[in-house]
C-alpha cells in the first residue's frame, strides 16, 4: 500500500508539468478536471495506507526513495506515519475539493490552465512538506509551498497590489526560513543526519536542553513565518490578493499550518525544551489575541477571514506550545475544514456579487444563495466554538491542556478565552453582515447562488465542519490514538477529569455565546453600527504594524543599501582605485616635469647620474 | 588519445575556420560559428562519460615538457573539480553564441574572439603547469576586453579598461608568486626552475614564504571572484559587455578565481590556507550580504545581476574557506549552478535588450502580459539563483552552509540571511519589471521568445532542474577530488577537519538496510 | 683556428659594401633610386645571411677569436671575437634592418636625391651595430658604438628644414656624445685597472681577474660604472633616457624603428659581451645595481608612458621600461642571455611594426603622432588597426605574444637570481603598461571621430608591419624554436 505513496507527490507534480506546457492546448475546463483528477487520484492512493492506521494494521514507515544530497546524506524518502497520514488526507481531501470549486470559480479567466497548474504545483510542494522523512526534504516542500503560494497571490499579476503582496509574502517567508535553516544547520551538526527517526530517538542522548532550546526556538521562527505568528504576520492579510480557492486551500487550510505541523513534527525536541515550549505559547497566544482584536473591525470579507485565520493559527500554536500536540493537530483539522469552508462560502458570495468584498455592501443574501448560507452558518458556529460543531471540541482542548500545564499559564487560558469571546463576536458580525439584514448592494448586482462544482464543494465541507469534531471527544479519544504513535516519546498531558474539563468547556462555551448575543443585535440592523472609533480605526489598519516595519526596518535598509550603491562603491572602492591610478599618472606628470627639453638640463641628469652610479659601485664594490 | 589537448585545440580550429570565411559570406558567420562549438562540447561529454567517478586523482592526464631550461611542460589532466567546470564551459559557449545571433557588425572577429576565449578558459581549468596555467588564465582578459570594448554600449572603455586593470593588477601578484613557485620547486627537485603543479606538492616552505605566496596567489583569484572589496570591476563590465560577453563572465570566467582557490591556495599552501581561512570567509560573507544589498537598489537589472553574482560568489568562498568536505563540493556545485542561473538571466535580459534596448528597470513595468513565456522562464531562472530547493542552486548554497557551519557559525548564520536579500532583490525586480498593468507604450505589441530562444534556453533549464533533483553524480565525482584536498590539509597541519557527529550508529534503523539494498539495485543497473 | 677567414666579419664587409655600393649607384643612377633598394635590401639579407652560416661555425664549434695582435698559439688580444652571441646578433641585425628598411621605404621614396645616403647611413649604422657585439676589445666597441651612434645622429636629422628634426638630431649628438665620452672614460679606466683592453685572451680581463686579487678596486669600479652608464645611455634606461622621447618624436617616423630596435639589440648584447662575459667575477658588485636601474627603468618608463599624449613618446618610454625588463634578465647572468636575446629579439620587431604603422598613419616624415589620430583607425583601416593592436599586445606583455615569454623569462631568472623584489615591480609596472597599451587599443576599435580617409600603405610598409604582427603572434604561440636558437646564443 505504501509503495505507491510517491505518487501522491509524483502525480500533482506531474498535472502541474502538463497544464504549464500544454494547459493553452487543452484548454478551459479540460485543464481543470484534470487538475483536479490527479489531486483527487493521489488523495484515493493515500486513503488505503491511512485507512491502515485507523484499523490499526498499519505501521510507521520511511520508504528510501533515492539519494538526495549524499554530500551531507540526504535521501529523498518518505515518512509514512499517523500524523503525515493525516496531513496527506486534509491536504489532498480538501485540495480535491477546492479544485473541483475552482473549476467553477476561475471560469473565463485567461490563464485558467495555468491556475490549475500552479495549484497542483501547491499540492505537490505540500505533499513533499508532509510526507518527508528528514527535514532536509520537509525544507524543500517548505520553500516549494512558498514559491506556490507566491504563484497564486500574485496570480493576477496586472494587480499591482496582488503582485506586491506575493512578494511580501514569499519575503517574509524568508525570513523565517533563515531561522528553519540555522535551525538545520545546528540539527546537522549535533545529529550528523536530519533524518526525523534518527534525530528524535538520538536527541535525549544526543543534545542538550541548551541545544534543543536553540534548534527549536529557530524552528519556531521558520514556523512563525510559515504560520503567520507574531511579528511574521503581517503577510497573510495581504495574501487575500490571491484568488479566493487559493485563500481557502493555501492561506487558510493547509499551508499555514503548516508551521504548527512541523512542531508537533519535532514534538520531541520542544518536549526537551520546555522554555522554548512556553515562548511558543506566548508568542501563539499574543497572535492570537492581536489577530482577534483585527479582525472585529476588518470591512473585507476575505480581510476578516484572514485575521481570523491568524487567530485561530495563534490557538494551534499555543497548543503545541503547551505540548497538546494532539490536540493542536485536531484544531489544525478541524480549522481546515470549517475555514476552507468559509473562504469558499466568502468566494461564493464574492463570486455572486461580481467581485465585491465590502461587507458593508452585502446583507440579505440568505435568500439569494441557502446553500451557501447555510453551509456557512455552519462553519460559523463551528468557528465559534459551539456545541457541538467541530471548532468547540478542539479550541477546548487547547484551552483546557493550557489550563492544566497551571501556573502562568493560566493567564494564557485566559487571554484565550478572551479571544474566543472576540472570534464568536467577529464572526457573528460578518455573518449577519453577509447574509442577514437588508440588501445593501446596489441594483445592477444580481445575486445568485453558485454553480455546482462550487456548492458541492461546500456541502462536502459543511459535513465535515459539523460532524469532524466527534473524532475526539473527552468520551471517546479516537484522534488521539490514531496519532499515538506518532507523538511516541513525547510525555502525555495528565488529563484532565471529565469533570473539570465539562467545567471549563462550558466556561468556553457560555463565552462564545455572550459573543454572539453581542454581536447578533449590533449588526442585524437596518443601519449599521458606525465604526469610528479610535480603537476601531486603529484596529481597521492592523495597528499600524506594517506602517512601523517600513519605517523601521525596510526604509532604513534601503537607505544603507542606497548608500552602499552610490558612495560606497562608486566613491569608496572605485574611488581608491581611481586614486591610485591618478598616483601613478600624477607620479608619472611630475617625472615629466625633468623632461624640460631642454640639452642643459638633460646633461646635468646624465652626469649626476653618472657620478651617482660610480659612488654606488665604489660604494658597493669597496669590500672585494 | 590527448583529448584534453583536442579539447583545448577545437575551439581555437573552430576559430581559424571561422576566421577563413570569405569576408562577403557574412551569414555563413552564425551557422558555422555555431556549428564549430559543438565539437569541444562533444569532446567536453566525452571526457564526462569516461571519467572514472569515485577517483580522486588526475584524470586524461598528458604530459610534453616545453621547454626543458624552465621546467615548463604541457601537462594536462581532469579531477572531480576542473571536470566540471570543463563541461560548464563547453556547455555555456555553445549557448552563448546561440545567442549572438544578432550581432551582425563585425560578426566574424566576434565569433572569432568568442572561440579563442574558450580555448584560453579551457586551458585555464585543464593546465596542472602553472606557468601555462597563468598563460591562459591571462590570455583569457584580451577576448573578453575586445568583446567589451567593440560590441559593449555607451560605457565600454571605461568599463573594458576598468575590467582588464583590475584583474591585471591580481595577475601581477599571481605572476610573481608564480615565478617564485617555480623557483622553489626547481630548488628543491635540484634543476633550476620547475612549474609542475605536482612537483610543487612536495615543496616545503618557511610559513613567511607560504604565507606570501598564497597571499599573492589570493589577491589574483580574490580580483577575478571577485571578492569585496575588489567587486566593483564587474557590475560595470556586465553592463556593458554583450550579452554572451555577460554569459561567459559570469558562467565561467568568475569560475576561474574559485577554481584557483581550490585548486591553487588551498593544495599548495595548507598551512597558510587554514592561517588565512577566516579572514577570506569574513570577506565572502561581507560579500554575500553587501552584495546582495546593493543588488535591491540597483536601477540597471544587468547591473542588478551582477551584484547578485558577487553575493554568490561569496558563498562559494565561504564554503571553500569553511574547511569541510561538505563546504568544499558545496561550492563546487554552487559554481556550476551559478554558471546555469546566471547565464540564463543574462541570456533572457539579452532577449529582451534586443526588443527594447533598454535595461533599466524603470523602462518596463507588466511585460509577463506582453511576453507570459519569457516571464514565466525568467522568473524560473529567478528562483533558481535565489536558491528555491528542487532547484540546482539550493544544492549548493545548502550543502555551504551545513558544511561551513560546522567550522565558521557564527558567519554561517549571517550568511543564511543572503536567502532573505536574494528573495528582496529578484522578487522585487520581477515585480517593477513583470507585473502591474504595462505602463510603457513601448512593450506593446512585443513578441514573446521564438523557439530558437526557448531552444537556447532548454538546456540551461533541464540542467538546473536535474542538477536540483538529482546532484548525486555530481557529488560522486566531486567528493573525492575534493577530500584530498582536506587530507592534504590535515597531514601539512595540525588543522583538522571538523566532523560531523555521527549518531546514525547509536540508532538501528531497519531502513538503512533498505537503503543499502537499493544501492546495491542501482549500482547492478549502472 | 682560420685567422684568414672572412667570415667572422662577413657582416661589417657585407654592410660596408652594400653602402658604398649604394652611395656609388647614387651617384652614377641619379634618382633611380630603384636601382640600389634592391641593392640595400639584398645586403641586409645576405648579412643575415652571413650570420646564419657564422651560427653554423660556431655550433660545429669553429667558432672563437680572430685578428689577434700577435700570431701565437695561444690568442692574444683577439679582436673579432665569433661565438653564438656575435653569430645570433648578426642574424637578427640583419633580419630586422631588412624589415626596417622596408617600412621606412616611404620615407626614403620622399627624400628624393638624398634618398641614397639614408639608405648608406642605414647600412652603415648596423654595421656599427653590429660591431658592437663581434668584438672582445673594448675600444673596438667603442668605435662600433660611435659608427653606429653618428650615423643615427645624422638620420634623426635627416629631414631639411624640420626645426624638430633638427632639435632632435643636435640633442642626440650633444647628450650621445658626453654619453659616449663616458664610456670611453670607463675603458681607459679599466685599462689602468687591469692593464686590458680585451676581455678574452692573454693577459685579457678574464685573465687578469683570474690570478689577480685587487685591493684598491676604486679605479676598476669608476671605470665600469662609466661603461655602464655609456650603455644605459644608449638602450636608454632610467635615469640615462631623457633623449629618447624627444628624438624618437623629432626624428622622422620612418626613421626610428630602425634607431630604437637596433640600438637596443647591439647595445643589450654589448651589456652581456662586457659584463657577463668580462667582468663575470664581479658579478656580486654590478648585478645590485643593475637590479636597481632595472626597476627605475620600469618604473619610470611605465608612469611616464601613462600620461603620454604621443604614441612616439609613448613607444619611447615604453621603450625605456621594456629595457627595465630586460635589464632584470640581466640580472640573472648568463642564465639570463637567452631570456634577454627572445625578449630583444622580438621586441625589435614590434617596435619596428609599430614605428612602421606610425609613419603609415601620420606620414613617414612626421615628427607628431598624437594618440587621437589612431582613433578609429579599425574602421579606417581593419588591417591596420589589427596590426598595431597585435603588436600593442605583443608589447604589454599579454601571454601568447611575443613579449610574454621574454618577459616571464626574464623574471623567473631574476626570481632565481633571488631578486624577487624586482619581479614584483615588473609584474606591477607590466599592468600600468596595459593601461597605455589597452588606450592605445580602445582607440582603435572606438568609433573614431570624422577623419576616415582611407589609409592604404605602400607595399614595403605592409610587408613591414605584417612580418613584425606575425612574428609577434608567432613567437608567443610557439616560441620554442627561438627558444632553442637563443639557448646558445651565449659569449664564450
Amino acid at each position: 500500500m505504501t509503495d505507491l505513496l510517491w505518487l501522491v507527490v509524483a502525480l500533482p507534480l506531474l498535472g502541474a508539468v502538463i497544464n504549464l506546457l500544454f494547459g493553452k492546448r487543452i484548454g478551459e475546463p479540460i485543464s481543470g478536471w484534470l487538475a483536479f483528477g490527479f489531486v483527487a487520484i493521489s488523495w484515493a492512493i493515500a486513503v488505503p495506507a491511512t485507512l491502515s492506521f485507523v484499523t490499526g494494521s498499519g505501521h510507521t514507515e520511511t520508504i528510501y526513495l533515492f539519494s538526495w544530497i549524499p554530500a551531507i546524506g540526504v535521501d529523498a524518502a518518505i515518512l509514512w506515519d499517523p500524523l503525515s497520514a493525516l496531513m496527506t488526507m486534509i491536504v489532498t481531501g480538501i485540495g480535491s475539493l477546492i479544485h473541483l470549486y475552482s473549476i467553477g470559480y476561475m471560469r473565463g479567466d485567461e490563464r485558467y490552465p495555468r491556475f490549475f497548474a500552479f495549484m497542483n504545483l501547491f499540492i505537490a510542494s505540500m505533499m513533499i512538506l508532509v510526507l518527508a522523512a528528514n527535514y532536509a526534504v520537509m525544507f524543500v516542500g517548505w520553500e516549494l509551498v512558498g514559491l506556490s503560494s507566491y504563484l497564486l497571490i500574485s496570480f493576477w499579476f496586472t494587480k499591482p497590489s496582488a503582485a506586491a503582496a506575493g512578494k511580501k509574502a514569499f519575503i517574509v517567508n524568508r525570513i523565517g526560513d533563515w531561522g528553519f535553516i540555522v535551525a538545520l544547520m545546528i540539527i546537522f551538526i549535533s545529529f550528523g543526519t536530519f533524518d526525523f527517526h534518527t534525530v528524535f530517538a538520538s536527541a535525549p542522548t544526543a543534545i542538550t536542553v541548551g541545544t534543543a532550546t536553540a534548534i527549536t526556538l529557530l524552528l519556531f521562527v521558520g514556523a512563525a513565518g510559515k504560520s503567520a505568528q507574531l511579528p511574521l504576520h503581517i503577510w497573510l492579510p495581504d495574501a487575500m490578493e490571491g484568488p479566493t480557492p487559493v485563500s481557502a486551500l493555501i492561506h487558510a487550510a493547509t499551508m499555514v499550518t503548516a508551521g504548527v505541523f512541523m512542531i508537533a513534527r519535532s514534538a520531541v525536541l520542544f518536549e526537551m525544551a520546555p522554555v522554548a515550549g512556553a515562548i511558543v505559547a506566548v508568542v501563539g497566544t499574543a497572535t492570537a489575541l492581536l489577530a482577534a482584536l483585527i479582525a472585529i473591525s476588518q470591512t473585507d470579507i476575505k480581510k476578516v477571514l484572514a485575521y481570523s485565520t491568524i487567530s485561530q493559527l495563534g490557538y494551534m500554536v499555543l497548543g503545541v506550545g503547551v505540548g497538546a500536540y494532539t490536540a493542536g493537530i485536531f484544531h489544525l483539522t478541524t480549522h481546515a475544514f470549517f475555514k476552507a469552508l468559509l473562504f469558499l462560502g466568502a468566494g461564493s458570495v464574492i463570486h455572486a456579487m461580481a467581485d465585491e468584498q465590502d461587507m458593508r455592501k452585502m446583507g440579505g443574501l440568505r435568500k439569494n444563495m441557502p446553500i451557501t448560507f447555510i453551509t456557512m452558518g455552519a462553519a460559523w458556529l463551528a468557528i465559534s466554538g459551539i456545541f457541538p460543531f467541530s471548532g468547540f471540541w478542539s479550541k477546548d482542548e487547547i484551552l483546557a491542556a493550557t489550563f492544566a500545564k497551571g501556573g502562568g499559564f493560566i493567564l494564557l487560558w485566559g487571554v484565550g478565552l478572551l479571544v474566543a469571546l472576540l472570534t464568536a463576536f467577529y464572526m457573528t458580525r460578518l455573518f449577519v453582515m453577509t447574509f442577514l439584514g437588508k440588501p445593501r448592494w446596489s441594483g445592477d448586482v444580481q445575486p445568485h447562488e453558485s454553480p455546482a462544482t462550487m456548492t458541492i464543494p461546500l456541502v462536502v465541507l459543511g459535513f465535515f465542519t459539523v460532524s469532524v469534531g466527534l473524532i475526539n471527544t473527552p468520551v471517546r479519544l479516537a484522534f488521539e490514538h490514531f496519532l499515538e504513535s506518532s507523538f511516541e516519546g513525547v510525555a502525555h498531558i495528565e488529563a484532565l477529569t471529565f469533570g473539570s474539563f465539562s467545567i471549563l468547556a462550558t466556561v468556553a462555551l457560555v463565552v462564545a455565546v455572550v459573543g454572539i448575543a453581542w454581536a447578533w443585535p449590533k449588526y442585524n440592523t437596518d443601519e449599521l453600527p458606525a465604526e469610528d472609533g479610535k480603537f476601531w480605526q486603529r484596529s481597521l489598519l492592523a495597528f499600524g504594524v506594517d506602517e512601523i516595519y517600513g519605517r523601521t526596518i525596510v526604509a532604513p535598509g534601503k537607505k544603507a543599501s542606497e548608500w552602499a550603491a552610490d558612495s560606497m562603491d562608486p566613491k569608496v572602492i572605485d574611488g581608491a582605485a581611481h586614486g591610485i591610478g591618478r598616483g601613478i599618472s600624477g607620479f608619472g606628470s611630475v617625472l615629466g616635469k625633468m623632461q624640460t627639453g631642454q640639452v642643459r638640463g638633460y646633461a646635468g641628469v646624465l652626469a649626476v647620474a653618472g657620478a651617482i652610479l660610480i659612488i654606488v659601485f665604489v660604494v658597493v664594490g669597496g669590500g672585494f | 588519445m590527448p583529448v584534453l589537448s583536442i579539447l583545448i585545440v577545437l575551439p581555437l580550429v573552430g576559430a581559424i575556420v571561422v576566421g577563413l570565411l570569405p569576408r562577403h559570406r557574412t551569414e555563413l558567420v552564425y551557422p558555422i560559428a555555431l556549428a564549430m562549438s559543438i565539437p569541444p562540447l562533444a569532446a567536453a561529454l566525452h571526457i564526462l562519460w569516461y571519467f572514472n567517478a569515485g577517483d580522486a586523482s588526475f584524470q586524461f592526464g598528458e604530459h610534453i615538457v616545453l621547454v626543458e631550461s624552465f621546467g615548463i611542460s604541457w601537462t594536462l589532466a581532469v579531477d572531480g573539480i576542473s571536470l566540471f567546470m570543463v563541461v560548464l564551459t563547453a556547455l555555456l559557449f555553445p549557448i552563448s553564441i546561440a545567442a549572438s545571433h544578432s550581432i551582425t557588425d563585425r560578426a566574424k572577429t566576434y565569433m572569432v574572439l568568442m572561440l579563442i576565449l574558450e580555448t584560453g578558459v579551457l586551458g585555464v581549468f585543464l593546465s596542472l603547469d602553472l606557468f601555462v596555467f597563468f598563460a591562459f588564465f591571462e590570455i583569457v582578459l584580451i577576448p573578453m576586453y575586445l568583446l567589451i570594448s567593440m560590441w559593449g554600449s555607451e560605457n565600454r572603455a571605461y568599463a573594458s579598461l576598468k575590467f582588464v586593470l583590475f584583474t591585471a593588477v591580481g595577475s601581477a601578484f599571481l605572476l610573481a608568486s608564480i615565478v617564485a613557485l617555480g623557483v622553489l620547486t626547481g630548488e628543491q627537485l635540484g634543476t633550476l626552475v620547475n612549474f609542475d603543479f605536482r612537483n610543487m606538492l612536495s615543496v616545503e616552505f618557511s610559513s613567511t614564504t607560504e604565507l606570501a605566496l598564497f597571499v599573492g596567489f589570493a589577491i589574483a583569484f580574490a580580483i577575478k571572484i571577485p571578492l569585496f572589496p575588489f567587486h566593483t570591476w564587474l557590475p560595470d563590465a556586465h553592463t556593458e559587455a554583450p550579452t554572451a560577453g555577460s554569459v561567459i563572465l559570469a558562467g565561467v570566467l568568475l569560475k576561474m578565481g574559485t577554481y584557483g582557490f581550490l585548486r591553487f591556495n588551498l593544495t599548495l599552501f595548507p598551512q597558510a590556507a587554514v592561517d588565512l581561512a577566516i579572514p577570506l570567509a569574513i570577506l565572502g560573507v561581507i560579500g554575500i550580504v553587501y552584495g546582495a544589498a546593493v543588488a535591491i537598489v540597483q536601477p540597471d537589472i544587468k547591473r542588478l545581476i551582477a551584484y547578485s553574482s558577487v553575493s554568490h560568489m561569496g558563498f562559494i568562498v565561504l564554503g571553500t574557506f569553511a574547511l569541510t568536505t561538505q563546504g568544499l563540493s558545496g561550492s563546487v556545485v554552487l559554481m556550476i549552478s551559478h554558471g546555469l542561473t546566471t547565464g540564463a538571466l543574462f541570456l533572457l535580459i539579452g532577449m529582451v535588450y534586443e526588443r527594447t534596448h533598454t535595461r533599466k528597470i524603470a523602462d518596463y513595468g507588466g511585460l509577463a502580459k506582453v511576453m507570459p513565456v519569457y516571464a514565466g522562464i525568467f522568473l524560473f531562472s529567478a528562483f533558481a539563483s535565489a536558491g528555491l530547493p528542487g532547484l540546482s542552486g539550493f544544492i549548493g548554497e545548502f550543502t555551504i552552509l551545513i558544511g561551513a557551519y560546522l567550522s565558521l557559525p557564527v558567519l554561517t548564520i549571517i550568511a543564511g540571511s543572503g536567502v532573505i536579500l536574494a528573495a528582496i532583490y529578484l522578487l522585487w525586480a520581477y515585480e517593477r519589471v513583470f507585473t502591474g498593468p504595462v505602463t510603457n507604450s513601448k512593450l506593446e505589441g512585443l513578441k514573446d521568445l521564438g523557439f530558437r530562444e526557448v531552444a537556447i534556453l532548454a538546456p540551461l533549464i533541464v540542467l538546473i532542474i536535474g542538477i536540483g533533483v538529482y546532484p548525486k553524480p555530481v557529488f560522486d565525482r566531486v567528493e573525492p577530488s575534493v577530500e584530498i584536498i582536506l587530507d592534504r590539509i590535515e597531514a601539512e597541519t595540525e588543522f583538522e577537519v571538523p566532523e560531523f557527529a555521527r549518531v546514525s550508529d547509536l540508532v538501528d534503523i531497519d531502513y538503512e538496510a533498505e537503503r543499502e539494498v537499493s544501492d546495491h539495485d542501482d549500482g547492478e543497473e549502472g | 683556428m682560420q685567422n684568414a677567414s672572412f667570415l667572422p666579419v662577413a657582416f661589417e664587409v657585407i654592410q660596408l659594401a652594400g653602402a658604398l655600393l649604394v652611395l656609388l649607384v647614387g651617384v652614377i643612377a641619379g634618382k633611380q633610386r630603384r636601382v640600389w633598394a634592391p641593392i640595400a635590401g639584398v645586403t641586409f639579407l645576405a648579412s643575415a645571411g652571413a650570420g646564419v652560416l657564422q651560427w653554423r661555425a660556431v655550433s660545429e664549434g669553429s667558432g672563437g677569436f680572430f685578428f689577434s695582435t700577435q700570431e701565437l698559439e695561444i690568442m692574444r688580444s683577439p679582436m673579432v671575437v665569433m661565438d653564438g652571441l656575435s653569430a645570433f646578433a648578426a642574424i637578427v641585425l640583419g633580419l630586422v634592418g631588412f624589415v626596417a628598411l622596408l617600412g621606412s621605404w616611404d620615407l626614403v621614396a620622399s627624400l628624393g636625391k638624398r634618398s641614397s645616403e639614408f639608405v648608406a647611413l642605414t647600412l652603415l649604422a648596423v654595421a656599427g651595430l653590429h660591431m658592437m657585439t663581434v668584438t672582445p676589445n673594448l675600444v673596438v666597441i667603442f668605435i662600433g658604438l660611435e659608427t653606429a651612434s653618428i650615423s643615427f645622429y645624422v638620420l634623426a636629422g635627416f629631414i631639411r628644414g624640420s626645426r624638430k628634426s633638427d632639435e632632435s638630431a643636435l640633442k642626440y649628438f650633444l647628450l650621445g656624445s658626453l654619453a659616449s665620452a663616458m664610456f670611453l672614460y670607463g675603458v681607459a679606466l679599466t685599462f689602468a685597472a687591469t692593464g686590458s683592453l680585451s676581455i678574452y685572451g692573454v693577459n685579457s680581463i678574464r685573465d687578469f681577474f683570474s690570478i689577480t686579487i685587487i685591493t684598491e678596486p676604486g679605479i676598476l669600479l669608476a671605470g665600469l660604472a662609466l661603461m655602464f652608464v655609456g650603455l644605459f645611455f644608449k638602450i636608454s634606461a632610467a635615469p640615462f633616457h631623457q633623449w629618447a622621447p624627444d628624438v624618437y618624436q623629432g626624428a622622422p617616423s620612418g626613421a626610428v624603428g630602425l634607431m630604437a630596435a637596433g640600438v637596443k639589440i647591439a647595445g643589450f648584447a654589448a651589456l652581456a659581451r662586457i659584463f657577463i662575459g668580462g667582468f663575470v667575477s664581479q658579478t656580486d658588485v654590478w648585478v645590485p645595481i643593475v637590479a636597481v636601474v632595472a626597476a627605475i627603468s620600469m618604473i619610470v618608463g611605465t608612469t611616464m608612458a601613462l600620461v603620454q599624449t604621443d604614441l612616439k613618446r609613448l613607444l619611447a618610454y615604453s621603450g625605456v621600461a621594456h629595457s627595465g625588463y630586460l635589464l632584470a634578465a640581466m640580472v640573472g647572468g648568463i642564465r639570463g642571455i637567452p631570456p634577454m636575446w627572445f625578449y630583444v629579439s622580438t621586441y625589435a620587431f614590434m617596435i619596428v611594426g609599430a614605428f612602421t604603422i606610425v609613419s603609415v598613419v601620420c606620414g613617414p616624415a612626421s615628427t607628431a603622432a598624437p594618440i587621437d589620430s589612431f582613433k578609429g583607425l579599425a574602421k579606417r583601416s581593419p588591417e591596420m588597426g589589427w596590426l598595431l593592436a597585435i603588436i600593442m599586445f605583443g608589447m604589454s606583455g599579454m601571454p601568447f605574444f611575443a613579449g610574454f615569454v621574454g618577459k616571464v623569462f626574464a623574471f623567473v631568472v631574476a626570481g632565481e637570481a633571488g631578486y624577487m623584489w624586482l619581479v614584483v615591480i615588473g609584474t606591477l609596472t607590466t599592468v600600468v603598461g596595459f593601461a597605455f597599451y589597452l588606450r592605445v587599443v580602445s582607440g582603435i576599435f572606438s568609433s573614431g571621430d570624422d577623419d576616415d580617409r582611407e589609409i592604404d600603405p605602400s607595399l614595403s610598409a605592409r610587408f613591414a608591419i605584417v612580418i613584425s604582427a606575425v612574428a609577434t603572434v608567432l613567437f608567443g604561440i610557439v616560441p620554442w624554436p627561438l627558444l632553442d636558437v637563443v639557448r646558445e646564443a651565449l659569449p664564450f
